[in-house]
């Protein structure tokens, strides 16, 4: 009789807690496509920070995508639904992933694809460079001169992922020369502040750059108060003289950010292709039922008159590019360009 | 992990060892001790629910390691305790193996209580109240991938009931909730500025959130502990740990099993 007791008071203490956990934790979300779709377009809808700067209209999305989606909807037509509605973004900060598969799509990434591949294609080291060096293994940071003449040249990869300070280590080095080329075109970007210590030793003091402002509720509007971001006057010395910066479209993100406070020097210019438009930061990785990931955009940055450069890019002052046939034959239009421009604007051949 | 256990093993050993050479020291005394410190191994399961990481549930699973330091006299009613807990291990879902990610559980607490009601030196109950600090961190693949974490920091009610079962067996069950909670959150995105700024800063880190009432952030602690004394130093101990919380945005539902020694000193 006392094991009975026993027995019963076990398992009524197990299923009294097997109640609450159920009641504590709630139901699951369900792995049907409708749930899918449902939480997909539902959590970029409250985080994606972006839809009134790009104009997006999401609202238009459920609608067009929402008849579409059925208990019937295979794996395939749903990855398929969802790239579209992730390209509609157009925002190479917004991707979505199938893990199991090795799927990745990228958020209007084609054209900043197109532009890295005629970059990568391009053997200016040889015909334009001289007394070239990489500073990273990785080749992310690299130095150079102009051949015959008294320009150098940096070429800067990312904006992380490899040690910053060597940059003051290159401004000395660079300290005699006319004027320097800062390559960034096709940097993938990386770290803000990163960013920002770079362009400090190229600072010619103190300026107001730009505000970021992060999501902080469902809204479309609920956004942090703006932080306002200013340039900085680093390391133990500045390369205060003609500066041009070079970009193209895959030149994107912390690399773009970089631009922002070179741009608020008066001795730097931009010549070469727009950047890629794409200044926000990324969302950590979300996940859904059926197991796929996706990111996307939560922060705004706005130029310092309230006007954003996401989904526009930055805009060169000469607007130039590279085309594959241009890259094959030796010839690399957006350096000469900007040569000739530090010989238009300065005088310096 | 290996090595965990190995030290784990050597400690227990060496309080094992230390309570036996003073337990023939002992022999026909009737001293009583102040102090006693227990040291225990287990396991944490649960469930955990965080919607600013997921939609999805995640099954938590890991080896947990507990410290317990208490001081009591029996002929004061005031009781002073402290324990830490650890748990290092994973978050699984249901959706896809690949979402597995890395899970660090910790409990810390400090608290006072007062003996209020004592029947037949067999049974006594307490009443007081602890500072009670909860953190877990969830990282997918690294850091930059993917993380949450929810830290609070609690100043909990408490209650015990304390019950000697015999000359050798002892049963204690307490049981806590909090009256109010600095909760310390991720950022609605996940991840902002404010938050970069502060992995530098540990202090900022760990404080940086809302006061809520115990209305708001809703837990309960309870464990039962079964001690079975050794030598009038040394006891066995078995403890079952039922925790939970629940939030706004985070869920949990934990059971602990942990087998230990207690020394007392």
């Amino acid at each position: 009789m006392r094991n009975l007791v026993n027995t019963l008071i076990a398992i009524l203490i197990i299923t009294s807690l097997t109640s609450c956990e159920k009641t504590i934790i709630g139901t699951e979300v369900g792995n049907t496509p409708r749930e899918n779709f449902e939480l997909f377009w539902n959590d970029i809808n409250e985080h994606y920070g972006l839809f009134q700067v790009r104009g997006h209209d999401w609202d238009s999305i459920y609608n067009q995508y929402n008849p579409q989606v059925t208990g019937s909807t295979t794996e395939d037509e749903l990855w398929d639904i969802m790239v579209a509605m992730n390209e509609y973004l157009d925002d190479s900060h917004t991707f979505i992933y199938d893990r199991e598969n090795q799927k990745i799509e990228v958020s209007g990434y084609e054209s900043n694809m197109a532009a890295h591949e005629v970059f990568e294609a391009n053997p200016f080291v040889s015909n334009y460079l001289e007394n070239h060096r990489s500073l990273d293994p990785n080749d992310y940071f690299q130095s150079a001169k102009i051949m015959d003449k008294e320009i150098g040249y940096l070429y800067i990869g990312a904006m992380d992922g490899w040690d910053e300070t060597l940059i003051d280590e290159v401004i000395k080095e660079h300290e005699s020369k006319k004027a320097i080329i800062v390559d960034i075109r096709s940097n993938t970007g990386g770290d803000a502040n990163f960013s920002r210590f770079l362009a400090s030793r190229f600072s010619d003091g103190v300026h107001f750059t730009h505000t970021t402002e992060d999501k902080i509720g469902p809204g479309r509007d609920e956004f942090s108060e703006k932080t306002k971001w200013y340039s900085s006057v680093g390391g133990p010395r500045q390369f205060t003289k003609p500066i041009v910066v070079i970009t193209n479209r895959a030149t994107i993100s912390a690399g773009e950010d970089f631009l922002t406070t070179m741009k608020s020097f008066g001795h730097v210019s931009q010549v070469g292709d727009i950047t890629a438009g794409d200044f926000s930061n990324t969302s950590m990785h979300r996940f859904l039922p059926i197991g796929w990931e996706y990111r996307y955009s939560t922060q705004r940055t706005l130029l310092p008159d309230g006007s954003s450069l996401d989904g526009i890019g930055h805009v060169p002052e000469i607007l130039v590019k590279n085309e594959m046939e241009n890259v094959i034959s030796g010839e690399d239009k957006v350096i000469e360009t900007a040569l000739q421009y530090l010989t238009d604007r300065y005088g310096i051949n | 992990m290996k090595k965990y256990i190995i030290l784990i093993s050597s400690l227990l050993l060496s309080i094992l060892a230390s309570g036996q050479t003073n337990s023939l020291i002992e022999i026909g005394s009737s001293k009583t001790y102040n102090h006693q410190i227990g040291l225990s191994i287990g396991s944490n399961t649960g469930i955990m629910k965080d919607t600013n990481f997921s939609p999805l549930h995640y099954k938590e699973r890991g080896i947990l390691y507990k410290l317990s330091y208490e001081n009591s006299k029996s002929s004061s009613k005031n009781i002073f305790f402290s324990n830490l807990a650890f748990s290092n291990g994973s978050l699984k879902t249901n959706a896809s193996d690949s979402l597995e990610s890395i899970y660090i559980y910790g409990d810390i607490e400090l608290g006072y209580l007062r003996k209020f009601y004592t029947k037949n030196k067999k049974i006594d109950f307490a009443l007081g109240a602890k500072y009670h600090l909860d953190f877990s961190e969830a990282i997918f693949n690294n850091v930059y991938e993917s993380f949450t974490f929810n830290i609070t920091h609690r100043l909990d009610l408490s209650a015990r009931l304390n019950y000697q079962i015999n000359e050798k067996h002892n049963l204690t069950a307490n049981l806590s909730a909090p009256i109010v909670s600095l909760l310390v959150r991720p950022p609605f995105s996940g991840y902002d500025d404010e938050l970069n700024e502060n992995t530098e800063k540990p202090l900022a880190l760990i404080t940086n959130g809302n006061f809520v009432s115990g209305l708001k952030h809703r837990a309960i602690k309870f464990d039962l502990i079964h001690r079975y004394e050794l030598n009038n130093k040394l006891s066995t101990m078995v403890q079952y740990e039922f925790n939970t919380q629940s939030n706004k945005e985070y869920k949990q539902f934990q059971n602990q099993i942990t087998v230990g020694l207690n020394y007392k000193f």
